[in-house]
């Protein structure tokens, strides 16, 4: 039995020394009596440098043991009471330092039990320490424990973004429905709606609970075409100016603008969709656009040139086909022109200085004549130019320029004419009065020096030669003042025809005598040439003393009244006046109403009075009855400036 | 009497207007001596002593000249210009006579120095107010009572 025993007893050295797990044995006093390959393996120490010497002295690293929170005893304690108690004591996961090469250490776990080997139940042979290395086991439980506080951490965050999220939703949800637009939410897999705002509700009619689930074509909101547009839209890259027609409830067919986003909600992908009612935008847009139209059209078929110029630059921007023909430079190569171009070399600097001055002083111009070059011959142009501002600033000059090269040449015979006219004038003064002259002359001779062998029958002839010829110079006298009157220079200023009636008078009573009463109101004033105004009063104020000559009472009244723009004069009488019916002669030339014997007279004085009025701008007219007087009335407008 | 050669000279192309003329002053006895010419040509002749009156005496001039515008030749403004231009005439009164008192060239006449005009037929009345003008009184009043 014994020596089954040694056996044994050298069996277990060198299965202790062997064993796969980490073991060292102590005797009582703490002095090292065997130790397994696997724990000097695992502390780097050797058998033969650590046996018979104190655990604790050789061991420093048993030192550095720090034990779990849930180990209730220190190494060297627990050595103590396993001696003591004699009975196992698990140390667990104790943390220690082992050496790991020169000046290293590493951290390991180690389960320890001590077991104490007693002999014959009673004496404390040696206690086994049993190692375990939990470090692996007891990393991974660290991690998890990091992972779990971590996790902890995360919930909260979770949590805190939830409630973020909830009231980011709350504040969305608020915004959504307080946006004054149409605003609406349909998936974007199945286009129903998600959403819609109170704004939307009130565009479209439709309660928000009838949207829900339902696409807009359910709705009846947007028709297929619609529908297709939209969706094609909002598939495509231009997400902020979608446009679409909408039918509300009431029927009524909008224009939409929309700029839309895609939003998840739930998990689903969303289009939310914000709509601008655009509908009057847009007609008014298409109102200007036909307005624009409608403008074009007038413009590019008016008769005369219309041109757009830059204001700074002065060069063309366009013109109308008028101005194509007249300028004979293509609608298209107008661009950039500028007055050397259209003008010739001489004037174009001054036109050009003309037109800056005209945009300084932001006024339109008077319309001046100028002279344009042109593929063939040269035009004349009266051209009107209206400086254009935006915001004060000066953008454009608009000119409209009327081909008058035509009025021009006839001006141009006009003026020849009119020389003719009055060389044949002079003539006619000249040449036709020296026979009368001698014709007056030699009557009157004969009835100075001859009259004592004339009978009576001889003196009225000779008397009727005298008159006729002396009929024949008042005629000539008027006709010349007739044709002068045509080409006299107005000089307009304004006129107290008050004045002029007293000076109209007096130059009356020079001539004639007469008994008629002359009422002359109060009358306006007018911008006219004094001296053409007086004649005008003089003829009709004498033709009324002579068709009241032969009335018991002549009267005569001279009026004012306004009447729109113009002012009125009128000369009544109550004389013979004249029969409507030959109204049509009464201001020709040479045309009377009544014999020369009845009354006297050229007739020339009426179409003297028209002349002179027509000069004037203004007009006349008048009224009469046969023996119930007659009224002649002249207006002449009361803006007639200079 | 340097003067009494000739008063009035009268410058007239038309015979009628110039017997006229004539008849009318001499009527009244206002001029006791007047020569009439037919044209400017004459009357230029006569005033500067050259062509038919180059025997004349320049410094004999008449009292005043009575000088119709539109004659044959020379005219009247032509005239008018010539005696204006030259120291030893221009002294001499200018009276134009014209057929209207819209005549352009009375305008002219004014312009070249002359005071007065009379529009023809010409009378005594439009004469003595064409003197009167011209503030030649005594071409008048000086002459008429010799000759009365």
């Amino acid at each position: 039995m014994k020596d089954r025993f040694d056996t044994i007893t050298i069996d277990f050295e060198s299965l202790f020394e062997s064993a796969p797990n980490m073991y060292i044995a102590v005797s009582p006093d703490l002095k090292i009596i065997g130790a397994s390959d696997a724990y000097l393996d695992a502390t780097g120490s050797k058998r033969h440098k650590i046996l018979g010497s104190d655990l604790f002295e050789i061991c420093t690293y048993l030192n550095t043991c720090t034990p779990d929170e849930t180990s209730e005893m220190e190494l060297p304690d627990a050595f103590q009471y396993v001696l003591k108690r004699k009975e196992s004591m698990t140390l667990d996961v104790q943390k220690l330092l082992l050496p790991a090469g020169r000046d290293k250490t590493t951290e390991r776990y180690w389960n320890m039990h001590l077991i104490p080997v007693l002999f014959e139940k009673q004496q404390i042979l040696c206690v086994i320490l049993r190692v375990e290395d939990v470090t692996e086991m007891e990393l991974v439980r660290i991690e998890a424990k990091v992972q779990t506080a971590r996790n902890t951490e995360l919930e909260a965050a979770e949590k805190i973004h939830l409630r973020n999220l909830k009231e980011s939703e709350a504040r969305f949800i608020k915004v959504f429905n307080l946006s004054p637009a149409p605003l609406f939410m349909t998936k974007v897999a199945d286009g129903k709606l998600v959403l819609v705002n109170s704004a939307f509700e009130k565009f479209t009619g439709i309660n928000s609970a009838a949207t829900n689930g339902k696409t807009l074509m359910e709705l009846g909101i947007l028709d297929a075409p619609n529908i297709a547009d939209l969706n094609k839209q909002l598939a495509g890259d231009h997400s902020n100016d979608i446009e679409f027609c909408v039918t509300t409830k009431s029927g009524s067919t909008r224009k939409m603008l929309a700029t839309s986003e895609i939003v998840e909600v739930d998990n689903m992908l969303c289009h939310l969709v914000a709509m601008l009612d655009i509908t009057v935008r847009k007609n008014h847009e298409n109102d200007l656009m036909q307005s624009n139209h409608f403008l074009d059209t007038i413009l590019e078929h008016l008769p005369g040139m219309v041109f757009v110029k830059d204001a700074e630059t002065l060069n063309y921007i366009r013109i109308n086909k008028a101005g194509e023909l007249l300028t004979g430079i293509s609608q298209k190569d107008i661009a950039g022109k500028n007055n050397a171009d259209i003008y010739p070399a001489e004037h174009a600097e001054e036109i050009t200085r003309g037109e800056r001055e005209l945009i300084e002083r932001r006024l339109p111009s008077a319309a001046v004549e100028e002279l344009i070059k042109t593929g063939g011959s040269d035009k004349w142009l009266h051209t009107r130019r209206i400086p254009v501002y935006e915001d004060g600033k000066p953008v454009y000059l608009v000119g409209i320029s009327e081909d008058v090269t035509e009025q021009k040449k006839q001006q141009e015979a006009i003026l020849q004419l009119n020389k003719e006219l009055e060389a044949f004038s002079y003539s006619v003064s000249h040449d036709l009065r020296a026979p009368l002259r001698a014709v007056t002359g030699y009557a009157q001779m004969l009835d100075e020096d001859y009259a004592h062998v004339l009978d009576s029958e001889g003196k009225r002839l000779l008397h009727t030669i005298s008159d006729n010829a002396e009929k024949m110079g008042a005629l000539i006298d008027n006709l010349l003042t007739f044709s002068r009157l045509g080409r006299k220079e107005l000089t307009k200023r304004e006129t107290d025809m008050n004045g002029l009636v007293t000076r109209a008078l007096a130059e009356i009573s020079k001539s004639t005598e007469h008994v008629a009463t002359i009422k002359v109101n109060e009358l306006h004033q007018v911008m006219s040439d004094p001296d053409l105004m007086t004649q005008v009063l003089i003829n009709l104020i004498e033709n009324a003393i002579k068709y009241t000559s032969r009335k018991p009472n002549p009267e005569i009244e001279i009026s004012s009244y306004v009447d729109g723009s113009e002012v009125v004069y009128c000369v009544s009488d109550n004389g013979a006046g004249f029969d409507m019916k030959y109204y049509d002669k009464l201001f020709g030339v040479f045309q009377r109403l009544h014999a020369v014997d009845e009354y006297a007279g050229t007739g020339v004085g009426l179409a003297i009075v028209q002349r002179i009025i027509a000069r004037h701008g203004g007009r006349v007219w008048a009224k009469g009855k046969v023996n119930e007087g007659a009224t002649f009335c002249f207006a002449l407008p009361i803006s007639n400036t200079k | 009497m340097e003067n009494s050669g000739v008063e009035i000279l009268l410058v007239e192309d038309n015979p009628n207007d110039a017997e006229l003329t004539i008849r009318a002053l001499k009527k009244k006895n206002l001029a006791n001596k007047i020569v009439h010419l037919k044209d400017g040509a004459e009357a230029l002749d006569y005033i500067f002593c050259t062509g038919n009156y180059s025997d004349r005496d320049i410094n004999n001039k008449p009292r005043a000249i009575l000088l119709d515008l539109k004659m044959p030749k020379v005219n009247g403004l032509e005239v008018l210009e010539r005696v204006k231009a030259d120291k030893r005439t221009r002294s001499i009164p200018i009276i134009v006579l014209t057929s209207s008192n819209e005549d352009p060239d009375v305008k002219k006449c004014y312009d070249m120095g002359v005071n007065s005009y009379i529009v023809k037929p010409v009378g005594f009345d439009n004469f003595t107010k064409a003197v009167a003008d011209l503030g030649f009184y005594w071409l008048l009043l000086n002459e008429a009572p010799n000759n009365r």
